[in-house]
């Protein structure tokens, strides 16, 4: 019985990693526990030993491929076993795996002959599959019935992790995906839709937490209302979650160097960016704006996106950048990776998913991890501008205020414009004044002509 | 005062043995206090008997009209004797089973008037005159209303029935009557009555029946009842009542001039007045024009006294006491209650029926948002035409920019059951065209409820 050696994951942010080397040909004979190749992920270089003992088959994917975690590599068996199979299986995606399946099918039997056929995709898939993550940016594929599920469910497909074959997104991931989005009644989801504003955020008063067009304008309200003052002192007990926060704070006050620069930006053109956006049917958030144009300025100021090593200043290559997510009882920050390959559609889907996931405490452990850079945005409480803390062991955190009509002087004449004041915190053991003024000009000079991000 | 309850429910109508049964339901130890008998006004002067007597008189009507069906029945009689003691029959069962069900459930009845004395105290006196204090974590007051009297000159003097004197054993029925009101009681007690053979007028004051109502559903109704033979004057102002050999005569006021109204009896039928005992003041509870004051959750201005139905004046309506009953006894034990109560339907038991819930299609339009408004005859729905009443609507009017259904209104056979799964849907915030998706049964009344949802789009099948 041969045995398929598949691209192992290797710590939780791994995605895909690279083979530098085989360190067997095709032919010889390969032992348990010994190194088999060598790869290389985002974060290390490392051997991998041989699951089992015996002959290296077929090198399926060469040196220096790219291959996505759980792909096959490798075979390993007895010499002269018949592998046709597994090899018919790498060959291609999914139509050939059922056909392999069932081989006494005729061709057309893979071609989806109705109903009972266009569900074959889904349900060919193995049960257990681990989710291959797609990595931002990359294309959606998906099978007919599950854009037909996301179509009628109002899933974005672009933010379901799929499970299929080759990370194909099916059925069952667009289903539970629409299981796991925020409950709402048919008028709460429309007048949400319509003043672009995110379910996620708002707590259901209904029945099972269901979101009703009530809990909108509340959620509207809640804001500005203050808490009731009890009388007497509680003592709340630490939640684990606090307990980190609590740490995580003072370490980053402990270690960074930190201060802050301050700049208020006009946001003319963002607000009329966004609004011909929602003309067109594309709600985007402030924060995705500012998200998107943090993301294009770290990638063009590399020492912003760095890291303070004991070996010396760690550039980051990815920029990934975190968004400070209010939970209850708490604060999470969950990371949009490679957040300057997506455009902003892919970061308002992105931050949709990330933020919902977090305030339903069902964020993956790696969707916390890998941040270079993070943005707070509190404008929804109407501050002016408030300073961050760094979100160690990240470089800097923009604060973002709330976007108000402010009187300005262009040209000579005081003018309303709606303005927005941002806060740089940014670790001075990285990065000095002047570099680091330089990056949130950029920031500014992006959110004053929005297009560019386009 | 031995043991003290969780909770006092002062009054047993509709709010009142709903909120005990329900309090008993989460274990709290619960007594409702009642001087009269179970079931208030709803259950004994109220929805029920004339209800019972409508039925009566819609079974006469079918009966009457059976020739058309191919059945011969000779000229039917109704014998007031008997149709009042079936009356009866029907309250009494319904009485005992609530007095059943507040046994079954652990609540204590206490026969007797129940007095607030304080925030945690409800005082009962006997018949006999023993006084009784009981203390009470939380108390209920759901003492109802009784009808209305507007000070029209004379009519003290001239004397008057309400719909009370209709409902009482064995009553002289007048030959004539002039009912003041055309509201839900006014229509109501003119079917009953013209059904009995009493020539009816009714004198409304607003420019149509039903004024809260939508007004093509009322138009329909002013054309039935006439129809059926009832006086119908709008824009009407009753100056007078008096007494004139051996009747009543109004002094009404019309835009032509004055004139006079004659009939053996005059009814008045202007709507209800809450019951408040003077204890309720006195204890504290804040008052607004004769009716309690109570917050979103029922709460009384006196912490721990709660306030449901009639007695806070909100709606008149025994449904909406049996929801504020469920909300007041949620929030006493702590519980959600996702009851929304400003979806509150409303029934009138005439021929043709008329439900409606939600704005009427003037109140969304001048509200200023942009509506739609969907139409459907029963003249094209094959069950309606099957029965034979075909001179109801029914009309949705929904939010053009979300769909939300903002009205809806029946007029025609089992309008009252219909208005339900209107209600439902409005309540879960389904919009039009969820609604206008979900597939009606054939053939039903309801069917048209879909086709005036398809309507909106000018997409109905029935209807051109």
């Amino acid at each position: 019985m041969a045995t398929e050696v598949i691209m192992p994951k290797q710590g939780l942010q791994m995605t895909e990693g690279t083979i530098i080397s085989w360190l067997a040909k095709e032919g010889e004979a390969v032992e348990e526990g010994k190194p088999l190749f060598e790869m290389e992920t985002d974060k290390l270089t490392i051997e991998i030993a041989a699951p089992v003992s015996g002959t290296l088959l077929k090198i399926i994917r060469p040196e220096g491929d790219v291959v996505p975690i759980t792909e096959l590599i490798a075979v390993i068996g007895n010499d002269g076993e018949d592998i046709s199979d597994i090899l018919a299986k790498a060959g291609g995606g999914a139509a050939p795996t059922q056909a392999s399946a069932e081989p006494a099918a005729s061709p057309e039997a893979s071609e989806p002959a109705g109903s009972a056929g266009a569900e074959a995709p889904a349900t060919a898939a193995p049960a257990g599959a681990p989710a291959p993550a797609r990595s931002p940016g990359e294309r959606t594929f998906s099978s007919p019935r599950a854009r037909m599920r996301a179509d009628e469910s109002g899933v974005d497909l672009d933010g379901v992790a799929g499970s299929g074959p080759d990370g194909l997104v099916i059925e069952r991931d667009v289903l539970a995906a629409a299981e796991s989005a925020p409950k709402a009644t048919p008028l709460a989801k429309r007048a949400a839709e319509a003043e672009g504003v995110d379910l996620a955020g708002i707590a259901g008063s209904g029945p099972r937490g269901k979101i009703y067009q009530r809990d909108l304008a509340q959620a509207g309200r809640s804001a500005a209302a203050g808490a009731v003052a009890a009388p007497e002192d509680r003592l709340v007990k630490l939640s684990g979650m606090r307990r980190i926060i609590a740490e995580r704070m003072r370490d980053s006050l402990d270690s960074a160097a930190q201060a802050v620069h301050r700049v208020d930006v006009d946001m003319s053109e963002a607000v009329r960016l966004r609004t011909s956006l929602k003309a067109a049917e594309i709600p985007v958030s402030f924060n995705d704006l500012i998200l998107k144009t943090v993301a294009r300025a770290l990638r063009s100021h590399p020492r912003m996106n760095s890291r303070f090593t004991d070996e010396g200043i760690l550039e980051v290559g990815e920029v990934n950048v975190g968004m400070a997510v209010a939970v209850d009882e708490g604060l999470l920050v969950p990371v949009i990776r490679n957040a300057d390959q997506l455009n902003l559609g892919g970061i308002r889907s992105e931050s949709r998913r990330l933020a919902e996931a977090a305030r339903s405490n069902r964020l993956a452990p790696e969707e916390l991890q890998g941040g270079t850079f993070s943005v707070s945005n509190l404008g929804m409480y109407e501050l002016d501008s408030f300073t961050a803390i760094i979100n160690s062991p990240e470089s800097g955190i923009l604060a973002v205020g709330a976007v108000k009509e402010k009187a300005v002087v262009v040209d000579g004449t005081i003018v309303a414009r709606p303005m927005c004041s941002l806060s740089l915190t940014y670790d001075h053991r990285l990065i000095d004044g002047a570099p680091a003024a330089d990056f949130l000009r950029t920031v500014k000079a992006l959110l004053e002509n929005p297009y560019r991000l386009l | 005062m031995s043991e003290t309850y969780d909770l006092v429910v002062i009054g047993a109508g509709p709010g009142g043995y709903e909120a005990a049964i329900r309090a008993a339901q989460y274990g709290l130890k619960t007594a409702v206090v009642e001087k009269g008998e179970l079931g208030g006004t709803c259950l004994n002067r109220g929805c029920i008997p004339t209800k019972a007597l409508l039925h009566a008189g819609e079974t006469l009507a079918h009966i009457k009209d059976a020739s058309q069906l191919g059945i011969e029945v000779a000229e039917p009689r109704v014998d007031l004797k008997s149709l009042y003691k079936y009356k009866d029959k029907v309250v009494r069962r319904l009485r005992n089973g609530v007095k059943g069900l507040l046994k079954a459930r652990g609540v204590e009845v206490i026969q007797a008037e129940g007095r607030l004395s304080g925030a945690n105290a409800v005082e009962t006196v006997m018949n006999d005159g023993t006084r009784q204090t009981l203390a009470a974590r939380n108390i209920i007051l759901a003492t109802g209303s009784r009808p209305a009297v507007p000070p029209i000159p004379g009519l003290e003097e001239a004397g008057y029935w309400t719909s009370r004197n209709m409902l009482e054993d064995n009553p002289e029925l007048p030959g004539s009557i002039t009912i003041i009101g055309g509201g839900v009681i006014g229509v109501e007690s003119a079917t009953i009555l013209s059904d009995l053979g009493v020539q009816v007028t009714i004198v409304e004051m607003m420019d149509q029946l039903l004024p809260r109502m939508d007004a093509d559903v009322a138009e329909v109704l002013r054309k039935e009842l006439e129809r059926a033979g009832v006086g119908v004057k709008l824009g009407v102002k009753v100056a007078r009542v008096d007494r004139s050999d051996g009747g009543k005569v109004c002094r009404i006021e019309t835009q032509a001039g004055e004139e006079s109204l004659a009939a053996d009896e005059v009814m008045v039928a202007v709507g209800r007045a809450a019951v408040v005992g003077d204890d309720v003041a006195e204890a504290g509870v804040a008052l607004d024009r004769g009716r309690i004051v109570v917050d979103e959750n029922l709460r009384t201005s006196l912490d721990g006294v709660y306030a449901i139905g009639d007695a806070t004046g909100t709606w008149w309506l025994a449904h909406a006491a049996s929801a504020e009953a469920l909300a007041a006894v949620d929030h006493i034990a702590g519980r959600p209650n996702h009851t929304n109560r400003s979806v509150m339907p409303s029934c009138v038991y005439t021929r043709p029926e008329i439900a409606s819930v939600g704005l009427t299609e003037d109140e969304a339009t001048s509200s200023g948002r942009r509506c739609h408004v969907g139409r459907f005859p029963l003249a094209g729905n094959s069950k309606s035409v099957i029965v034979g009443e075909t001179s109801g609507f029914v009309k949705v009017v929904c939010d053009a920019d979300s769909g939300e259904i903002l009205g809806t209104h029946i007029v025609g056979p089992r309008a009252t059951d219909l208005v339900a799964q209107l209600a439902t849907a409005m309540s879960g915030e389904l919009t039009a065209e969820e609604v206008s998706a979900a597939i009606h049964p054939h053939p039903t009344v309801s069917e048209s409820v879909m086709e005036a949802f398809h309507d909106i789009e000018g997409l109905s099948i029935h209807k051109l």
